[in-house]
């Protein structure tokens, strides 16, 4: 029930203080006039707090301590993604790449998505998670590929799509992609993440570092992210005869000797 | 007359309650304020304390950043022949800080490098080539069991007695009394802060210096070796121990290795630290024993003509990039390990563009295989 008071006396005044968020509204007695609601705040938390506070941390000024004794780290509590999980199978790989400035949108790295999702599909499910992923005109039309690939582009409005992902993501075997925010959505979740990048020199490396410290005390081996000529290294002890690490390396290798010259 | 009273006691007493009642609401806002007030105080505390630390590391600091550059700027200005050294440590500090840093103070205070007489162990000289050609063998001056019960495990963060003998003996063995020297003192404790990630003025690259090393010389120990081959290192260590894991996982993957070219196991016939190595063995591995006079000269020619390293993550793992050969490093316990070392080495190398450096926890190796490996079937009852 609204109150009328004809004046704000001193006592309303101390109450409204004490609200951690009011709303004001101006009506003019002129009906051609604009009703204004505007929300007025004593209590904000703003992400410029956080920014103002880690800045010296990301510009290297100060050490990654400065973000342990300020922020608090924890894996986030399970989620019911039964509505958007119903149709996909029961095991799969989460996989979202996309182009970014540490991971351009080159030939190379076009290739090197279209060879991991080829070794991907040889034995496992595959949900994409983005919708408009054209990494090569031919690559969804390869034969017996198509049916291990799964998308939720029809589930996702601009509205819901962060929360879509995350509800795939959460129950996924493991999460395949881009190095990026979305990678560190995984581990919080209890999900082994594998990330890629190939210009390291385009990303700020102190998040990274931060990442690893912090998924790495969540659980071991669960956030690896890698450069993508990394591969070829970890093919020195890791590329099992004819195993799929082996084959992604020789598919993307011979892929990229086929690259017509001038793309 | 009672019902008088009550009609003017009933109204009085009502009033008073609810007065009682404000004053109690008052009391509770103005216990709640004081709470705040003490936690923001508490909070004002822990910040005041977070900065009078952070401002005596800086302090510190600034103290060891002006004792570095006095320090080159007393050599530069010097003309008399320049003892780098003696370097006692382990071989991950000199070769991801120490020689760096060498470096980046002769290139401030454009010293000849003809002055350089760096002292260093086990033929470790070649790794300074791009510096000087004059280096001093400490096993030409003392024996390995005198090193090894004096030196392996110490941070030189002050000039010993050992070292001054090792100094009495270089100055005698060149026949030269009147030197300066550049103790690894001056590098240890300007980079002690950034080690314990303290607060720091500037990055520490703004002290180093890194280039590829210059190729080995032929070495005996290598005309035995394949025309292709892995090098491989694994011994155990805080951040890899000695467990039944471990163990199988060092053969599994020096056996991976093998399946896909000649492994070469370095190896050598004395032990100088805590590191214990962890052999492996099998078909198409070979093992190498070196002599511990010249075994970084030895393995150092070997990893420089390996196709690729693969061992222990740790102060030898640097070494094949900087021969421009990619190395591939595990450990298994990373909260026993410097996370300042291994943010370094790989931002650092990742940097360089010479051989690629990858370490990682062994599940994390398990996290990539497995990621390509089929789906886990499900258990039938």
């Amino acid at each position: 029930m609204g109150q009328v008071h004809p004046s704000i006396t001193p006592p309303i005044r101390e109450w409204i203080a004490h609200q951690h968020m009011f709303f004001v509204a101006s009506a003019p007695l002129d009906g051609d006039g604009h009703v204004n609601l505007s929300p007025k705040g004593l209590d904000t938390l703003h992400p410029m707090y956080m920014y103002r506070l880690f800045y010296p941390f990301w510009k290297q000024q100060m050490s990654i301590g400065l973000v342990d004794e300020f922020a608090s780290f924890q894996r986030l509590p399970a989620i019911d993604a039964s509505d958007v999980t119903a149709g996909l199978p029961r095991d799969y790989i989460a996989v979202r790449f996309y182009f970014n400035e540490s991971f351009p949108d080159t030939e190379e790295n076009k290739l090197f998505v279209t060879s991991l999702l080829d070794t991907l599909t040889e034995t496992n499910d595959v949900v994409l998670l983005n919708p408009d992923l054209h990494i090569d005109d031919h690559w969804d039309m390869r034969p017996g590929r198509s049916s291990r690939i799964h998308t939720v582009d029809h589930l996702m409005t601009p509205q819901n799509n962060l929360a879509v992902q995350t509800k795939v993501i959460s129950k996924a075997r493991a999460f395949v992609g881009t190095y990026g925010g979305l990678s560190y959505l995984a581990p919080l979740y209890g999900v082994t993440s594998l990330a890629f990048y190939s210009h390291r020199e385009k990303f700020n490396v102190q998040h990274l570092e931060l990442a690893r410290r912090v998924f790495g005390r969540f659980k071991r081996g669960s956030y690896v992210v890698l450069d993508t000529s990394d591969l070829s290294v970890l093919g020195l002890a890791l590329g099992e005869q004819r195993g799929p690490l082996a084959r992604l390396l020789e598919r993307s290798q011979l892929d990229t000797e086929q690259v017509p010259a001038g793309l | 007359m009672l019902s008088k009273l009550a009609a003017r006691v009933i109204p009085a007493l009502g009033r008073q309650r609810r007065r009682l009642s404000e004053q109690s609401e008052a009391l509770a806002a103005l216990r709640q304020r004081v709470r705040d007030l003490l936690g923001r105080a508490k909070e004002q505390d822990r910040l005041l304390s977070l900065a009078t630390e952070g401002s005596t590391e800086l302090r510190e600091q600034a103290h060891h950043h002006r004792a570095a550059t006095r320090r080159a700027a007393l050599l530069g200005r010097s003309d008399r022949p320049i003892v780098v050294g003696p370097w006692c440590g382990e071989v991950g500090f000199e070769l991801l800080y120490w020689i760096p840093f060498v470096r980046w103070l002769v290139e401030r205070a454009r010293i000849d490098g003809q002055r350089l007489i760096v002292v260093t162990r086990g033929g470790a000289g070649l790794w300074y080539r791009d510096l000087t050609g004059t280096s001093v063998e400490v096993f030409d001056l003392i024996s390995a069991e005198e090193f090894r019960d004096h030196a392996p495990t110490w941070k030189q963060h002050r000039i010993s007695t050992f070292d001054r003998r090792l100094l009495s003996a270089v100055l005698a063995q060149a026949g030269i009394s009147r030197v300066r020297l550049l103790h690894p003192q001056v590098m240890y404790r300007l980079f002690t802060g950034y080690w314990k990630e303290e607060a720091v003025l500037e990055p520490i690259d703004a002290f180093l210096r890194y280039r590829p090393l210059s190729s080995p010389p032929a070495h005996p120990v290598t005309s035995t070796l394949p025309a292709e081959y892995i090098a491989a290192k694994f011994y155990f260590s805080q951040s890899f121990p000695d467990s039944a894991e471990n163990r199988a996982f060092v053969q599994r993957t020096i056996a991976a290795a093998a399946a896909q070219m000649p492994v070469v196991l370095l190896s050598t016939t004395a032990q100088l630290d805590d590191h214990r190595d962890a052999l492996g063995g099998g078909a198409g591995v070979q093992t190498i024993a070196t002599d511990i006079r010249d075994n970084l000269a030895a393995q150092s020619a070997v990893v420089a003509r390996a196709r690729g390293f693969i061992g222990t993550y740790g102060g030898f793992s640097y070494l094949a990039p900087l021969y421009g050969v990619d190395a591939l490093s595990f450990f298994s316990a990373r909260d026993r390990l410097v996370p300042f070392h291994l943010d370094h080495a790989l931002r650092t190398f990742g940097r360089m563009g010479a051989g690629r450096f990858l370490a990682c926890d062994v599940a994390d190796a398990h996290l990539v295989t497995s990621t390509f490996q089929r789906a886990p079937q499900p258990v039938i009852q």
